[in-house]
């Protein structure tokens, strides 16, 4: 389980440390304080799965990872992030290459020539006899831009920015590098050391023996995009294998969502006319009605089907030795307060009963007051709640936590703990059945 | 604007701090954000302020004041310095995290208000807390055994500019229901050896003599403090402030 984050430049974080995360985090804070960019950070270190050797240029070799070719929802990681910040999903001036051997290497030009990170390869695995190695290609070149080391023991001190190396607990951490420039903090006075070109992040988890354990390949990240898409036949092909009675449960699962499709049926096809055939699309038939593609009905429904359709395949598809990670922008988009409260339900219980760590981005009281409610109605539950109020400050990333104890007694009193600075906003909400 | 986190004991507290809160808006241009917490009993204190506050430290902004403010009544069995104590080791948990010994100062001309003022730094929160114990003004014909805020409204309700009125409403004089209130109902009470020595049941004897449950139509206690507080700012200003000057104080030193 991931238990800190410590981030040096990413996006419009300069600086900051968010610790002590628990099975459920959410996040909250005005605009622009760093949701988003926490979410991305979680997302691209841990779907780094594909092993690899950073090689540097002095011929020295640390174990690396880079992001696995497709999440587990069938994305491309590194593009899926551009695309919605509306660049293209291929970086078409990468500045780097593939050598004959199957390795990626870089020049990153801002860094002074002694920099040990100004040149380097990352290499294929080193393959044992019979193991066939899988080498990069040149589509890596244009989605890569990231490298993971695992436990990163006796690293060059050029290699990590002081405060950094200060926070981090090198024996049980995974380090995450970044060369993408639109994706490096830029602020007033930036840039003055070779470090500040890149985005450098560490992830700490709370068993030592074994990082963060997050299993790459169960990685999650549903945002508003997802929920306008269709799914990916990568992901289908996966789930529909791996997950038993996989429509069946997610019929049921909506049907507690939205009762007036309880008794329906669900399935996933392929999308007409789609060419390439890589598209699938969620059909929910009701009683005595016709085929209804999920898409047709509105952006609520759309929301849950989607979520839920992920959600119950990871659920299924995670173990003690492969355990999950949920990442959920603004799980209110589009959802009236009583859905939410529901799907919610739906969301909590897959997550509670499954080796799953999540973290959700609101700006929704709804959201906060229900996830609260629903610790302390599962006994246990109240010690894996976490609720961070975020802000940046000049970049420097500024947090509050939250731990049940608090929420409970922030909305019991009407106040909002998404707010900086106590607020006199008049609140409305009813914390279920508690009072 | 500041903001600051308040807590009161209870109801009492909770109105007499609205009422001051626009009164020193609208009188002395003193405004600030920030939601009371009543914290129900003064034996909630610590869990409350610490469940409300604790992730402004944790870690919390840097080069930030968090401003807090707390109203404690002082009971009959209660010596003060061991309420400032209790209140000391409730900022040190809050500061624990920089190993932090804040401590409280009593104003100068006011010793029922202590302060901590902990300056923040550019690593860490800081904690401004201002501690008002309750020391109304002796109301010397009433002999009572605690010290709350109820002795503050009973103090204004017993001048003339609002006796005067209920009087007047209930159709009688000021003298009388002086009499009734402080003397004749408690001492009939007593001498059927029924305790009457809290600011609460002259309230109540109050509330019986103005007649307040008939011509008011209500037996809500908020209601009655609400007329008092508001009669004695219309019709009697210098009174009022007379007898709230230390919470209008404790509210300037939390602000500034």
């Amino acid at each position: 389980m991931i238990e800190r984050l410590i981030a040096h430049r990413f996006r419009g974080i300069r600086k900051g440390v968010m610790e002590d995360c628990a099975k459920f985090n959410v996040l909250v804070g005005p605009n622009n304080s760093g949701k988003t960019a926490v979410l991305e950070m979680l997302y691209l270190a841990a779907v780094s799965g594909r092993e690899g050797g950073l090689v540097l240029e002095d011929g020295s070799r640390f174990e690396a990872r880079a992001p696995l070719r497709h999440d587990f929802l069938g994305y491309r990681p590194l593009p899926r992030l551009w695309a919605r910040h509306g660049q293209s999903s291929n970086w078409e001036k990468s500045p780097g290459g593939v050598t004959e051997e199957g390795a990626l290497w870089y020049q990153l030009k801002d860094l002074p020539e002694a920099h040990p990170l100004r040149e380097f390869r990352i290499a294929p695995p080193l393959g044992e006899a019979g193991y066939e190695i899988e080498g990069f290609d040149q589509e890596d070149v244009q989605s890569i831009a990231l490298f993971t080391l695992e436990q990163p023991r006796a690293l060059p001190a050029e290699m990590a920015p002081d405060w950094l190396s200060a926070e981090m607990q090198p024996e049980d951490v995974r380090l995450a590098y970044l060369w993408y420039p639109d994706f490096v903090f830029r602020g007033q006075s930036d840039q003055q050391t070779p470090l500040d070109h890149l985005a450098i992040w560490a992830l700490e988890g709370v068993d030592q023996q074994a990082s963060i354990q997050i299993d790459p390949a169960r990685v999650m990240f549903f945002d508003f995009h997802v929920t306008h898409a269709h799914f990916h036949r990568r992901f289908w092909e996966f789930a529909y294998d791996a997950v038993p009675d996989w429509y069946e449960r997610l019929a049921q699962a909506m049907g507690r969502v939205f009762p007036d499709m309880d008794e329906g049926r669900v399935e996933i096809n392929p999308v007409p006319n789609d060419r390439e055939a890589a598209l699938m699309a969620g059909d929910v038939r009701l009683p005595g009605r016709r085929r209804i593609r999920i898409d047709n009905f509105g952006d609520g429904a759309r929301h849950a089907f989607k979520v839920l359709t992920g959600l119950i395949a990871l659920a299924e598809t995670v173990d003690d030795e492969h355990p999950g990670l949920f990442l959920w922008e603004d799980p209110e988009l589009f959802m009236h307060p009583s859905t939410l409260g529901r799907m919610l339900d739906e969301v909590v219980r897959l997550v509670q009963e499954h080796p799953i760590q999540m973290f959700v981005s609101t700006q929704s009281l709804e959201t906060i007051a229900h996830l609260t409610y629903q610790a302390s109605k599962h006994k246990g539950s109240t010690k894996d709640l976490r609720a961070f109020r975020m802000k940046l400050k000049e970049g420097k990333l500024i947090l509050a936590t939250f731990k049940y104890g608090n929420l409970i007694s922030w909305l019991q009193d009407g106040m909002d703990p998404r707010f900086w600075g106590v607020s006199d906003t008049l609140l409305s909400y009813r914390m279920g059945g508690s009072q | 604007m500041s903001d600051i986190y308040s807590f009161v004991e209870g109801t009492t507290d909770q109105v007499v701090f609205d009422v001051l809160k626009k009164a020193l808006q609208k009188t002395h241009n003193l405004t600030f954000e920030g939601q009371i917490v009543n914290v129900k009993g003064k034996n909630n204190f610590r869990s409350k302020i610490l469940d409300t506050l604790k992730p402004e430290f944790d870690p919390g902004e840097p080069e930030h004041y968090v401003r807090t403010l707390a109203f404690r009544d002082l009971d009959a069995d209660e010596e003060r310095q061991d309420v400032v104590a209790s209140f000391e080791s409730l900022a040190r948990k809050l500061l624990a995290r920089w190993q932090l010994e804040p401590q409280f100062s009593p104003l100068t001309s006011w010793t029922n208000i202590l302060a901590i003022d902990q300056a923040p730094t550019e690593d860490r929160p800081g904690l401004r807390f201002v501690l008002h114990i309750a020391d109304p003004p002796h109301l010397e014909e009433l002999n009572l055994k605690n010290i709350t805020t109820d002795c503050y409204v009973l103090a204004v309700a017993l001048r003339e500019p609002v006796l005067g009125r209920f009087a007047q409403q209930a159709g009688s004089q000021s003298d009388t229901l002086h009499t009734l209130i402080t003397r004749e109902v408690p001492q009939t009470i007593m001498d059927r050896e029924i305790a009457f020595d809290e600011d609460k049941d002259f309230l109540a004897a109050y509330l019986c003599a103005a007649r307040f449950w008939s011509v008011k139509r209500t037996e809500e206690k908020e209601r009655l403090l609400n007329i008092v507080l508001d009669r004695a700012l219309e019709h009697g200003p210098n009174d009022f402030w007379s007898i709230f000057a230390s919470w209008k104080v404790a509210i300037e030193e939390a602000v500034r």
